[in-house]
């Protein structure tokens, strides 16, 4: 059965993009225009694998980040992060958030900084969902 | 009164990542999460006789606006805030309430739409 695979971004052309190369290896794409939606989808879809933004309007990929780790349903399922936010503003981010008694969060599965080739993204998930 | 979410509108010529600092006491107030918006002014990109829609000013315009957002952001995130932002193309006043609206502020922080006498003199 193909894998579902969400991916959260408020950029149409990046959208379009990584649908294109989700379909074309095989994968169900489901999209979110930012954290928010994306949170209510990963509920809804239980994908197998999220690609986040983190700059977005209304809920930004770091707070989604957090709050999926945090949640011990939803925890399991592998991000790859695509953003053009450095990994590690990222990672710096999460400890920030963390300083007020969270639990740490581990790293995401893979983190690409934009533009990404599509041959790369392809592989990097058939590497992780195969 | 809680000040949670705070709308930065920037022209960048006149509201820049200073100014923003400037306003991180309110952190002390409640602030925790700032949302960037930048509005591309119509006639930068509107139909031109023989040339149409100016496709490529409006995706520079959008790429220049963009890397300066993400350059904030950068700053805000790492301190531990949460950053937003939007590129829009219109008029600034009915763009800044759509984004008010969608992203439900406590403030909206905007540069004046003329500087003062003596501003224009010393610029």
């Amino acid at each position: 059965m193909a894998k579902k695979v969400l991916n959260v971004e408020d950029d149409a052309d990046t959208r379009t993009f990584v649908t294109t190369v989700l379909e074309e290896n095989g994968y169900i794409p489901i999209m979110a225009i930012d954290g928010e939606e994306g949170m209510e989808k990963v509920k809804k879809e239980r994908p197998d694998l999220i690609i986040l933004d983190i700059l977005m309007p209304r809920e930004s990929g770091i707070k989604m980040y957090h709050e999926l780790k945090m949640d011990p349903s939803l925890k399991g399922i592998p991000v790859v992060i695509l953003s053009a936010i450095s990994k590690r503003t990222f990672l710096r981010s999460q400890v920030a958030l963390t300083e007020f008694g969270d639990e740490t969060v581990p790293e995401p599965q893979a983190y690409l900084e934009k533009p990404v080739e599509p041959e790369d993204l392809a592989e990097l998930l058939k590497k992780i969902l195969d | 009164m809680k000040i949670n979410k705070m709308l930065f509108v920037s022209k960048f010529e006149e509201l820049r990542l200073d100014a923003l600092q400037s306003l991180m006491g309110l952190r002390k107030a409640g602030l925790s999460h700032v949302v960037f918006l930048y509005v591309i002014s119509r006639d930068k990109v509107a139909m031109r006789r023989g040339i149409g829609y100016l496709k490529q000013e409006e995706r520079k315009l959008r790429e220049i606006a963009d890397i300066r957002f993400i350059d904030w952001a950068e700053t805000l995130f790492e301190e531990g805030m949460e950053v937003g932002a939007h590129i829009a193309i219109g008029n600034i006043v009915p763009k800044i309430l759509s984004v008010t609206e969608i992203e439900r502020v406590d403030l909206i922080v905007t540069a004046r739409r003329k500087r003062a006498k003596l501003e224009e003199l010393y610029a």
